[in-house]
């Protein structure tokens, strides 16, 4: 029955916006192919870069990461945080400070979190845009270049990437998640963009303006650190755009419980202790600073991600009391029309990839996303059930004891 | 084994006609000029040439047994044939179970017919040597660097006979160009120089902010956060202190932590603490022969 809840009001919802996208585009595109308008990306901004790489016991990561970043990009500066790692994070990291002029090693005694690590690298740069790497990311090579073209326009206060799942042959978990990163993150958020509602940054990869960030003056407290902070870009007036093509991948989870544990993090973080408690006030209209926008990008998660999940459990829960015969055949109707979605998203995505060959292949696993979408629905509800009576998110181990003991609880 | 004597007649017998000639200066005017009381020791001895540089021959190393003893002289008797003429000699009386030593100059040599007869007087170079303080390295103004009294090659070589014991005093970083004293400075990672500034922050823990300490000092002395505004904060519960960007004067460098750097004050080399050589600082310790003290023993 949480099938059926998601197919019929999840699913349609993103589909009709992708289809709608897409005939936009390729009608713009073959009028300027007509007309023969070349408009295929220039790198003609180049504003200087800062790149911090926080990371927490990092030590086997970090030294390929600076390698990974380093030549890429002409004006830019590495700063790398070791949050008081036990490891011998500090000790890897400190050769590449010498080694490199550009590349700025810094260490704390003790952990303090990772907001906090990166709030510490941001005095120490002057760069204009400030780019957020996790230790385990690596980046295409123009990756850096496609972020930073948007920042051309003063208006924007940040861009999030676009994260690619690196370990997609693992297993079937991985497989399944890939295919989850590439809809709802390469094009979830193009099409957030599009329809004013994109208010995340991934924190595996988020670029954005440093004097928007010193407005906001830093990140707070995680775990959904890098939420909180785009929403609070967002409040200051600045747009975020999505760079679909700026591209990074980043290991996901091998196991399911493992899974599970993050996704209950990330959900945890954000909906309910974000939308619902710390930036309610972006549905606010007595707000001084009240935006349509900004509630649009609230109301979408609150109605879809929270008062949906809630109404497809109770009405799950009243079908299999009601008329339980009728459960195999809806439970069937429906993980058709799902497929048949899913299938449209696929072409949409095709049009769009730029790896297709790659992309088909994990694309292959989409007779079982409709089963994995049901996953992630119920890691859903008991994740906002967990954070609207107990506050989860306050206890997660994400930030040391001693940070979390004392950070505001929203 | 102790016996009192008054005069020369009491020393053992000599005849000359029943040995092997040897080439003795004649130095019995000196020898007779003694005026203080001589006693009956008799101990396991070994002589040790001296030579100019005072370092030992240790391979003409004789073993013998002392006759006499006074304040300022012994009588050895030594094997016949184990001789090889020197003047200038250390003398190792065995007493209390250890060796004692003493510098002295042969004065007087004769033969008997178990071997050769010694009369030596306390004096020379290795007297003066053994004598005064225990040597010690000491810090050397002109220098600028630890030296010891005498050159470090001949207290190996004593310290090798068994005559002086080595000990370990310190053990100190010097320049490792010219081992000169250097002073140690945390300076900059980049060009070594200790022209760096530092700032201290605050990390807030409630809202994660790090900024200067006096962003977060208010005119009334209070500390209250500039993001949250939280306020009456107490250091170690809501926030801690990081040691900020370190910007160096000379190159221009930031970084978060310094490094210590050494500079040579005497070659003016400016090197890395991991560069430094380590140096061990010995003392020398000689139980010096107290001629009294085993005179008072043996009564």
């Amino acid at each position: 029955m949480l099938l059926l809840g998601t197919s019929f009001v999840d699913a349609p919802r993103y589909t009709l916006a992708r289809v709608l996208m897409f005939v936009w585009d390729f009608c713009r595109d073959f009028w300027h192919e007509l007309r023969g308008i070349d408009e295929h990306a220039r790198f003609t901004y180049c504003p200087s870069v800062c790149v911090i790489l926080a990371g927490y016991n990092e030590a086997e990561s970090v030294g390929w990461s600076i390698e990974s970043l380093v030549g890429k990009y002409p004006r830019l500066e590495i700063i790398v945080v070791d949050d008081g790692s036990t490891d011998g994070m500090l000790h890897e990291a400190r050769p590449y400070g010498k080694k490199y002029d550009n590349v700025l090693v810094l260490g704390r005694p003790q952990r303090g979190g990772k907001s906090s690590a990166m709030n510490f690298a941001l005095p120490y740069t002057r760069a204009e845009i400030v780019i957020t790497v996790d230790c385990d990311t690596s980046l295409d090579p123009n990756a850096l270049w496609e972020c930073v073209q948007f920042f051309k326009d003063p208006k924007v206060g940040a861009v999030s990437a676009t994260v690619f799942a690196r370990n997609a042959d693992t297993n079937l978990c991985t497989w399944l998640q890939a295919y989850e990163y590439l809809h709802a993150i390469f094009i979830g958020r193009m099409v957030a963009e599009r329809i004013g509602a994109l208010g995340i940054t991934s924190g595996a990869f988020a670029c954005l303006r440093r004097s928007a960030v010193e407005r906001t003056l830093g990140w707070d407290v995680g775990p959904g650190e890098d939420l909180d902070l785009t929403l609070r870009i967002r409040k200051l007036g600045y747009t975020v755009r999505c760079a679909p093509y700026a591209d990074c991948y980043t290991d996901v989870p091998t196991e399911w419980k493992r899974l599970w544990k993050q996704r209950l993090r990330w959900e945890e973080a954000s909906v309910v202790r974000s939308h619902c408690r710390k930036h309610v006030d972006l549905a606010d209209p007595t707000n001084a600073n009240f935006r349509w926008n900004n509630w649009w990008v609230s109301f979408e998660l609150i109605l879809i991600n929270l008062i949906f999940g809630y109404v497809i459990l109770i009405y799950a829960a009243w079908v299999t009391i009601n008329v339980p015969r009728n459960i195999p055949m809806v439970l069937m109707t429906f993980y058709v029309w799902s497929l048949v979605l899913e299938v449209i998203h696929i072409l949409s995505l095709m049009y769009y990839s730029r790896d297709r060959l790659q992309h088909l292949w994990i694309c292959a696993v989409f007779p079982l996303s409709p089963i994995y979408q049901l996953f992630l629905i119920a890691n859903r509800i008991v994740s906002y059930t967990r954070e609207l009576f107990w506050r989860t998110s306050f206890a997660d181990n994400f930030v040391p004891k001693h940070v979390r003991d004392r950070t505001w609880k929203w | 084994m102790l016996t009192l004597s008054n005069n020369t007649d009491a020393l053992p017998s000599v005849d000359d006609t029943n040995h092997a000639p040897i080439e003795i200066p004649d130095l019995s005017d000196l020898f007779d000029q003694r005026q203080d009381r001589r006693f009956h020791v008799v101990r396991p001895v070994e002589l040790i040439p001296i030579g100019i540089d005072g370092l030992l021959d240790l391979e003409r190393r004789v073993i013998g047994t002392s006759r006499e003893l006074s304040v300022h002289s012994v009588a050895v008797d030594i094997p016949a044939g184990e001789w090889h003429s020197s003047q200038q000699l250390l003398l190792g009386m065995h007493w209390q179970q250890q060796v004692h030593y003493a510098g002295v100059i042969v004065r007087r040599i004769k033969t008997h017919e178990r071997g050769l007869f010694l009369g030596a007087e306390f004096g020379g170079l290795a007297q003066e040597l053994i004598e005064g303080d225990a040597p010690l390295p000491t810090f050397d103004r002109d220098e600028l660097a630890f030296v010891l009294p005498q050159s470090p090659k001949l207290y190996e070589n004593w310290s090798q006979a068994g005559v002086v014991e080595k000990t370990l005093l310190d053990r100190i970083l010097v320049c490792p160009r010219c081992c000169g004293v250097p002073t140690f400075r945390h300076a900059c990672r980049k060009c070594g120089a200790g022209r760096v500034k530092n700032d201290r922050l605050i990390h807030h823990f409630a809202c994660a902010y790090v900024g200067l300490a006096t962003e977060f000092t208010t005119e009334t002395g209070e500390v209250v956060c500039p993001k949250c505004r939280q306020i009456r904060l107490v250091v170690g519960s809501d926030f801690e202190y990081l040691t900020g960007e370190n910007l160096c004067g000379s190159c221009g460098w930031r970084d978060s932590e310094t490094e210590l750097y050494g500079h040579c004050l005497r070659c003016n080399w400016r090197f890395e603490m991991h560069q430094a050589r380590e140096q061990e600082l010995h003392g020398y310790h000689v139980r010096r022969l107290a001629p009294l003290a085993v005179i008072t023993d043996s009564i």
